[in-house]
């Protein structure tokens, strides 16, 4: 171990300032990185194994026979052209050339947008275990990889400036990844917040102005889906279409397994949002209560693609989007009786 | 009539309830940094308002500080803080002079309320700080006040039996070599005193790390210098005095007058309606002077600690009723250390004080570990030696005025034994000043945080 200490003459040693994110810092830090805190759960049930190989396999060679299928079937396509006319024959294959460039590139760049999602996860977890470390200079480069992965969505440069500006040389990977959260996230939390409350008081009022029940499903199936899109999207992981389903799926997932605690919490704001509807009307009622279905979907949604986890200090609650869903709802319908009173007074007068 | 009287007495129970006033006492060996700690500290809170250097003191991240400023306070016998002549001096490039005497600095935040049930009575609101400095020397006469005279000089000769003071002492015992205990008079007794005080004036400056230094008015008396109550000594074991001798009276007499009217009304004076404590340590000190230096300043600052402790039988509980809710203890000078070490500097730290800390955690009270720089004066760089980078610290070093680039060594994360304290060597040098603007904010390591613990919660 060389850990003897050297004094050098400043003119004579060539020195490198310190910025937060030193790459070869490993040796320095291993010692530091040994003790890990105790009392911490770290066990975890593991995801079970869901395909078998058989299931594999089966996927893999049916997708393989429907790719070669479509491509005899396009093949013979253009040949029949070609017989017609081989102008025609040239039109359509440069016709399927451009659809299927075209499909590709965009079927991979929504997938590495997408991709960023299932990153996010295990940028959590390993920014979690720098928190509780103690580590130095290594959290740095993962925020700023982020942060580039947010500009291409949202304008942060204010919120990101100020983080910079409170930076010191001094600050650990725990300090850094605290003040990126308070600085830069909070912004984000804030517009993600916004949308939430918005297309949780659209569907709200929908439901509840809405006079046929069967449309009620797919008008929160739509804003929920548009929701999720404005989310993933403010948190820089924009989600294709079909990333979407399965983000939904996450989400619904993540939702039932919520603990029992929050569930109560959940429960007890909604059945207070409806008790006081339900004075109202019960179309009402639903409304609030698919709008608070959708908040919570929507801060469940907040959850999965913020790289930092929520504290107890920071994380939304469900109470404040509530009220405001309540409140709208309810000032509007009473608007609208108000007008069919005044209408129904009309018609009386004139008769 | 009724209504609005009632509102009104509401509003004054909500007002005395949110205390505005907080006092802190800022505790620490000599030389551990208090003067720059309070000086900093004042810095910070007059500079806050552009401030973006203060992150993690919330209700500043928040926006709600709206001002801050110094004011007069109430207790015009005691000096103020010179925190103008702190900052000259370090415009002159040189640390603020020694802490000799007590002095209080009171600052006023103006900040806007944010819990809601209290918003709806007031907007916003402020909160009064003193800040208290004090020599660290004079901390030490602490623990005599739970001592009589045989107990002290029993204390005192097994702490001199131990470590690098027995070396420094044979002088002073040598003086009672040919002296036989009838011949002690009150004017042997006299010049014994002032071989004593010249004994524990060696000590503090031998930079060995002894700390342990009492009576703390003989290496720095204040407004006692030369009046009688100085003139005492303890009675060294290779010597003997009869009890009942006149010269063991007029000894445990001056001793009894020394603790009851020198640092009784001292402690009673200025320790009373503390609400929160700092402790500064210098960590770095010892782990430049080796395990001796080490083990002498876990056991003082333990027996200091430990009697702040609130139990039952305390003398502290019975004289005055205490209130310190939070105790933060802090290692000072991070700015001398490579930040990656910052948390090993925190470890070395709490496994230093640990039975204390627990001993105060027991008693409610909360304790807050933390590293920290109140005067940043080197910056953390990194450098190639031998094929390997190195994280070292650039600065100018205090004395020779020049620029080094310091690796210091490395802080151990487990406690170390005297053999590895033997092996594992450290260097870490003490800055000088370099250019700094002293109109602005100053530069600190982890400021925000302290002030965030100190007072943080006040803030509703």
């Amino acid at each position: 171990m060389n850990d003897k200490p050297i004094k050098f003459d400043s003119e004579q040693v060539k020195t490198k300032t310190n910025t937060q994110g030193l790459d070869n810092l490993d040796e320095l830090l291993s010692d530091n990185t040994k003790q890990l805190p105790a009392g911490i759960n770290s066990s975890k049930l593991l995801q079970p194994k869901k395909k078998t190989k058989l299931l594999k396999i089966f996927a893999a060679s049916l997708s393989l026979l429907i790719v070669s299928a479509a491509t005899y079937e396009a093949w013979q396509f253009i040949q029949e052209m070609f017989a017609i006319n081989p102008i025609l024959g040239g039109a359509v294959s440069t016709l399927v050339g451009v659809v299927v460039f075209t499909g590709l590139g965009a079927f991979i760049k929504g997938r590495i947008k997408s991709k960023r999602l299932r990153e996010r996860e295990v940028l959590r977890e390993s920014l979690k275990v720098l928190q509780t470390n103690g580590t130095y200079g290594k959290a740095k480069s993962m925020l700023d990889d982020v942060s580039q992965e947010f500009q291409q969505e949202v304008d942060i440069s204010k919120s990101l400036a100020l983080y910079q500006q409170s930076l010191q040389q001094s600050h650990n990977d725990a300090e850094l990844i605290q003040i990126y959260s308070d600085q830069v996230l909070s912004g984000l939390d804030r517009l993600a917040l916004e949308a939430i409350n918005k297309h949780a008081t659209e569907s709200a009022l929908m439901v509840a102005l809405s006079p046929l029940a069967a449309a009620d499903m797919a008008l929160v199936a739509w804003r929920s889906s548009k929701m999720l899109q404005d989310i993933s999207r403010i948190y820089g992981c924009p989600q294709t279409a079909f990333g979407r389903l399965g983000l939904t799926k996450q989400v619904a997932t993540n939702l039932m397994l919520a603990g029992a605690s929050e569930l109560i919490a959940d429960a007890s704001v909604e059945l207070l949002g409806k008790s006081v509807a339900a004075t109202v009307s019960t179309k009402v009622a639903q409304g609030i209560g698919v709008g608070i279905l959708i908040s919570r979907f929507g801060i469940q949604t907040m959850r999965l693609c913020r790289p930092i986890e929520f504290t107890n200090d920071n994380k939304p609650k469900l109470s404040d989007v509530r009220k405001l869903i309540t409140t709208k709802v309810i000032s509007l319908v009473t608007a609208k009786n108000k007008d069919q009173i005044l209408k129904q007074g009309e018609k009386d007068d004139r008769a | 009539m009724g209504v609005k009287q009632q509102i009104k007495e509401a509003v004054e129970l909500v007002e005395r309830g949110l205390d505005k006033n907080i006092r802190i006492c800022v505790t620490g060996l000599s030389g551990a940094g208090k003067t720059a700690f309070i000086t900093s500290l004042v810095n910070q809170l007059l500079h806050q308002k552009a401030s973006t250097k203060l992150p993690f003191w919330l209700a500043h991240a928040e926006k709600r500080i709206m001002a801050v400023k110094l004011i007069p306070y109430k207790d015009l016998h005691i000096p103020e803080f010179p925190y103008t002549e702190s900052l000259e001096s370090l415009d002159h490039k040189q640390w603020p002079a020694s802490t000799r005497n007590i002095s209080q600095i009171r600052l006023s935040v103006k900040y806007e309320i944010k819990n809601k049930w209290i918003r709806k009575l007031q907007k916003t609101s402020h909160l009064n700080i003193d800040l208290i400095d004090y020599p660290g020397e004079w901390l030490l006469d602490l623990p005599l006040l739970n001592l009589d005279y045989e107990n002290w000089c029993r204390l005192f000769n097994e702490w001199l039996s131990k470590g690098q003071q027995s070396e420094l002492a044979d002088q002073w015992l040598s003086e009672f070599d040919d002296l036989e205990s009838a011949d002690l008079n009150k004017a042997n007794i006299k010049a014994l005193s002032e071989k004593f005080r010249e004994f524990l004036l060696a000590c503090k400056s031998s930079g060995k790390g002894i700390e342990f230094i009492q009576p703390g008015r003989f290496v720095l008396p204040g407004d006692l210098e030369g009046a009688p109550v100085l003139d005492f000594f303890p009675v060294p074991n290779t010597f003997s005095l009869d009890k009942s001798s006149e010269a063991h009276q007029i000894l445990a007499q001056r001793f009894n007058y020394y603790r009851d009217q020198v640092v009784q009304p001292f402690f009673k004076e200025y320790f009373s309606k503390v609400d929160r404590q700092v402790l500064l340590v210098d960590v770095l000190k010892v782990l430049n002077q080796g395990y001796d230096a080490y083990k002498e300043l876990q056991q003082t600052l333990s027996k200091l600690v430990t009697s702040f402790n609130y139990g039952q039988t305390n003398w502290l509980k019975r004289m005055f009723k205490p209130q310190i809710n939070k105790l933060i203890i802090a290692a000072t000078k991070s700015d001398q250390v490579p930040p990656e070490q910052h948390n090993a500097m925190k470890t070395f730290l709490s496994q230093m004080l640990v039975e204390a800390e627990n001993q105060i955690s027991y008693q409610g009270v909360s304790v807050n570990n933390l590293v920290f720089s109140a005067i940043q004066v080197a910056e953390p760089v990194t450098t190639e030696h031998q094929g390997k980078t190195i994280a070292c610290i650039k600065g100018i070093e205090l004395g020779s005025n020049k620029e080094v680039v310091n690796f210091p060594g490395k802080i151990p994360v487990e406690p170390m034994t005297r053999k590895q304290w033997k092996e594992q060597e450290y260097n870490f040098v003490n800055f000088a000043i370099p250019e700094l603007a002293t109109n602005q904010q100053l530069p600190h390591q982890r400021m925000d945080r302290l002030i965030e613990l100190l007072v943080g919660d006040k803030f509703l």
